[in-house]
């Protein structure tokens, strides 16, 4: 309560009110205009309950308010996305192309990596019956990038003249 | 329990010792609240605002006396009125040039009880009854009236001016003759 120790704000003002400032500053001036004691009771109980319960209330609020966020940004974000997985795929399919160009054999031919088939073909005439016979396939280039040889020389085959070309003769335009 | 003792406890959270801290300071603050706001069921929803602020911002609070504390808690409750003045009503500030029309510095009565005062400071419309209490009896500058409600440094004045104009004619009808009390008081 205002007492000795402190100044009282209203001392800076005129004195023209200092009786009623005096009178009304007083903690117990008003007797009549304090709560009873079941008013009082009854307001501890909504002021604890508001002391506790407040937190909890905040917490989730502010989940509801980030989830609300999040639902009104998803659909923005795929609307905003939208066209860029279309000039990705070009350019992917650029750098893919540009990959299968530097993969192509030299125009020298070189000797392929032997095999196992290959290594005992002298060996058993069968195995080298099933060399001679297995089709020429066209490789596809995602494979041809992700194998570690992809580097490797490979021979062209004669009957299969299209398989040089690799995926560049199979875009679509 | 010592008043440190019990804003230690309650800044721990408590529940006695802010209770005890509640009911030590309800009564006075009711009282305030209904200073200015005039109905008890808006004072009382002020109150317990004030007092939830009160008890949320205790862990800032440094204890330097009673009166410190008790200042604290009337400044807090006085925010939470006008908060609430500026929510429900707009206040209805009469211009500058206005106020020079009317009667300056009516005397007020020193013998005159708590309870009469209130009963007239409580009958002013809202933009008096604020200004008056603000400049009057928390002793605030016109300057500091004009930023916390958001208005003139004049429209504060004028406000006082016809707060003190209603009064000097509340006091008359009541049958107050203050030439006879002042000269009482003088002699």
């Amino acid at each position: 309560m205002p007492n000795e120790t402190n100044e009282i704000p209203g001392e800076r003002t005129g004195g023209e009110f200092a009786a009623w400032r005096r009178l009304l500053r007083e903690p117990d001036a008003l007797p009549g205009h304090g709560l009873s004691d079941k008013e009082k009771d009854m307001a501890w109980d909504k002021l604890f309950e508001r002391l506790n319960a407040k937190p909890r209330r905040r917490i989730a609020g502010y989940r509801i308010a980030a989830a609300c966020i999040l639902i009104c940004l998803i659909p923005a974000a795929r609307l905003f996305q939208r066209p860029a997985p279309e000039k990705g795929r070009v350019a992917a399919d650029k750098v893919r192309a540009a990959a299968v160009r530097q993969s192509l054999p030299a125009p020298v031919a070189t000797k392929p990596r032997a095999s196992a088939a290959q290594s005992i073909a002298p060996v058993l005439p069968v195995a080298r019956l099933a060399q001679e016979k297995r089709p020429a396939t066209v490789r596809d280039p995602a494979i041809i990038r992700s194998s570690p040889r992809r580097r490797a020389p490979r021979p062209v085959d004669a009957r299969c003249p299209g398989a040089a070309a690799g995926p560049r003769g199979r875009r679509s335009p | 329990m010592d008043l440190s003792e019990q804003l230690q406890d309650a800044r721990r959270g408590n529940a006695a010792a802010q209770k005890a801290l509640f009911d030590r300071f309800a009564d006075p603050m009711m009282a305030l609240c209904c200073r200015y706001l005039k109905n008890r069921q808006d004072s009382e929803e002020v109150l317990l605002d004030g007092f939830y602020k009160f008890f949320s911002h205790l862990p800032e609070f440094r204890y330097r006396g009673e009166a410190a504390l008790y200042a604290w808690l009337q400044r807090i409750m006085i925010n939470e009125c006008l908060m609430f003045l500026r929510r429900r009503h707009s206040f209805s500030m009469v211009p500058e040039e206005e106020a020079e029309h009317l009667p300056q510095a009516v005397e007020p009565l020193a013998d005159l009880s708590a309870t009469e005062i209130f009963g007239l400071i409580v009958q002013l419309p809202v933009g008096y009854r604020t200004v008056f209490n603000l400049h009057v009896i928390e002793g605030m500058e016109h300057r500091e009236i004009a930023t916390l409600l958001g208005i003139a440094e004049g429209t504060s004045k004028s406000q006082l001016s016809k707060a003190r104009g209603l009064l000097q004619k509340m006091l008359l009808q009541k049958g107050i003759n203050y030439a006879k009390r002042d000269q009482r008081n003088t002699r």
